[in-house]
């Protein structure tokens, strides 16, 4: 009996390969435009640039290796999928990929109940507790990280809960009344002070990594 | 309450909003005043930029390269035109062990083998591109990748069945991916075959008659893929999928003993 060999002729993805493409030199707004054209390069620069950032935020939100993995490779698929939906005129692509990590991350602990329960108020608030940094830590980075927890530091001790219990623990505010034992108002009006006052202190810091971002359009408003 | 009070309530719900802190009611509020507020869009822009300096405040963590190859898997298998970049590294050629360590740190593996093999199929997608030392040219080498991306795709949909295929040793050697009559083969550690051989797998029915599906060599080492195979539609009923090694290029009519590999539908 002859049977057919296969041939392997078929492909879900045709995939062909650029030449010479060069990334390092092109700010965000330059890959991301690469990326809708399809250049897989491109979003694999973006993930050099941003992937610890957003694995690190997605790790000490669901403290889960695996879903953080899993929060972080949707994030940038989503990228894959719809960098259109970038909108450079609101602001640095590094912000809109970082709400979008916080966002997965947090909708995935809170599907997770098991892993909130294990969680404490603790836990949450322990971002402003200095590790030693890592040797292969970008310079950029670990100064940025040294004065976000300085300026965390520098909150109310109540506006500074409001905000990482959110932020870092995933919780709502409602949530947060209850855990605290605060009314809801005051943490509605906590957490706004708390923004605002972030906000002022970290006026001026680039969110792009290493410089390879323009300055974000919002603060020439 | 005045208009200045009024407004506040929405800024306090802006953010909350970019919080991701809002309790769905208040989310629907905030969502439905924001469509005409250029107030709250300005504010929840600077709070987004606050928020993502935010984002660095905890120690950096070093993502586990598989991390980067599931993206890499999810972009070959998105159906989307995707270029690469010309590897320029000297990587080595996808060895067993780096799949297999890959494969044992995936939560994939919780769910036992056959997604860990699946996994293990993505993760050559991702690494087929970039690996110069795989394919002696890039022609083949992109070939090798589509061929991988075809198999993942069929590994995606809910309608394939994928069947482990097990070594005397009781170590998956490959996986079917059967959809409807069409069948896929992972190739995970078979031996390589001479040229007077030819692997030929089989289907065997509830009532033991077997018949052959599709023949294949194996040329490499690592992971590869055979697809195009397609079960006879006098193979019905299959209980269970054998592999045996033949003599020639083509299958004979019943297979030769000793049988290298089998899997249970």
């Amino acid at each position: 009996m002859t049977l057919p060999r296969p041939t392997g002729a078929t492909a879900a993805a045709p995939v062909a390969v650029s030449r010479g493409a060069d990334y390092e030199g092109q700010d965000d707004r330059a890959l991301v435009a690469r990326v809708t054209e399809g250049d897989g390069g491109a979003l694999e620069a973006l993930y050099a640039r941003y992937g610890r950032a957003c694995y690190g935020l997605a790790r000490r939100i669901l403290i889960d290796e695996q879903l953080a993995q899993d929060a972080v490779q949707e994030v940038f698929l989503t990228v894959w999928r719809d960098a259109s939906r970038f909108d450079a005129s609101r602001g640095a692509f590094s912000t809109w990929l970082l709400s979008m990590t916080h966002h997965k991350a947090v909708d995935s602990v809170r599907r997770e109940e098991n892993l909130r329960k294990r969680r404490t108020t603790d836990e949450a608030l322990e971002v402003t507790e200095s590790d030693a940094p890592r040797v292969d830590d970008a310079v950029w980075s670990l100064l940025r990280r040294e004065r976000v927890r300085e300026v965390l530091k520098t909150l109310p001790g109540p506006q500074r809960e409001a905000l990482t219990l959110a932020y870092f623990g995933g919780y709502t505010q409602r949530e947060i009344a209850g855990l605290t034992s605060t009314p809801l108002g005051t943490v509605k009006t906590r957490m706004l002070a708390g923004m605002r006052r972030m906000k002022e202190s970290l006026d001026g810091m680039s969110n792009a990594a290493g410089g390879q971002e323009p300055p974000d359009p919002r603060s020439a408003r | 309450m005045t208009r200045h009070d009024e407004h506040v309530r929405f800024e306090e719900l802006a953010a909350g909003h970019a919080l991701h802190a809002l309790e769905p009611e208040d989310e629907q509020l905030f969502r439905a005043h924001l469509a005409g507020c250029a107030r709250c869009e300005r504010a929840l822009d600077e709070h987004a930029g606050a928020l993502a300096h935010l984002a660095y405040a905890p120690d950096a963590a070093e993502p586990p390269p598989s991390l980067l190859e599931g993206i890499r898997a999810g972009v070959l298998a998105s159906g989307r035109e995707a270029s690469f970049p010309s590897p320029v590294v000297e990587e080595q050629p996808v060895q067993l062990d780096d799949v297999r360590r890959w494969r044992d740190a995936s939560r994939l593996r919780r769910a036992g083998t056959l997604t860990g093999i699946a996994a293990a199929a993505a993760l050559v997608v991702g690494l087929g591109v970039w690996n110069i030392g795989l394919q002696q040219d890039r022609d083949a080498q992109v070939e090798f990748s589509a061929r991988m991306a075809a198999a993942v795709s069929q590994l995606l949909d809910e309608e394939t069945e994928t069947v482990p295929l097990r070594g005397e040793s009781g170590e998956v050697v490959a996986v079917a991916l059967v959809r409807g009559d069409e069948m896929s083969l992972v190739l995970d550690g078979l031996p390589v075959n001479d040229a007077a051989t030819t692997y030929v797998v089989w289907g065997e029915s509830s009532l033991g008659d077997k018949r052959a599906v599709g023949a294949f060599d194996v040329t490499t080492d690592g992971l590869d893929v055979r697809d195009g195979m397609r079960l006879q539609a006098s193979v019905t009923d299959v209980t269970r999928y054998l592999v045996t090694m033949e003599q020639g290029d083509s299958a004979p009519a019943i297979p030769t003993l000793p049988v290298l590999a089998a899997g249970t539908v």
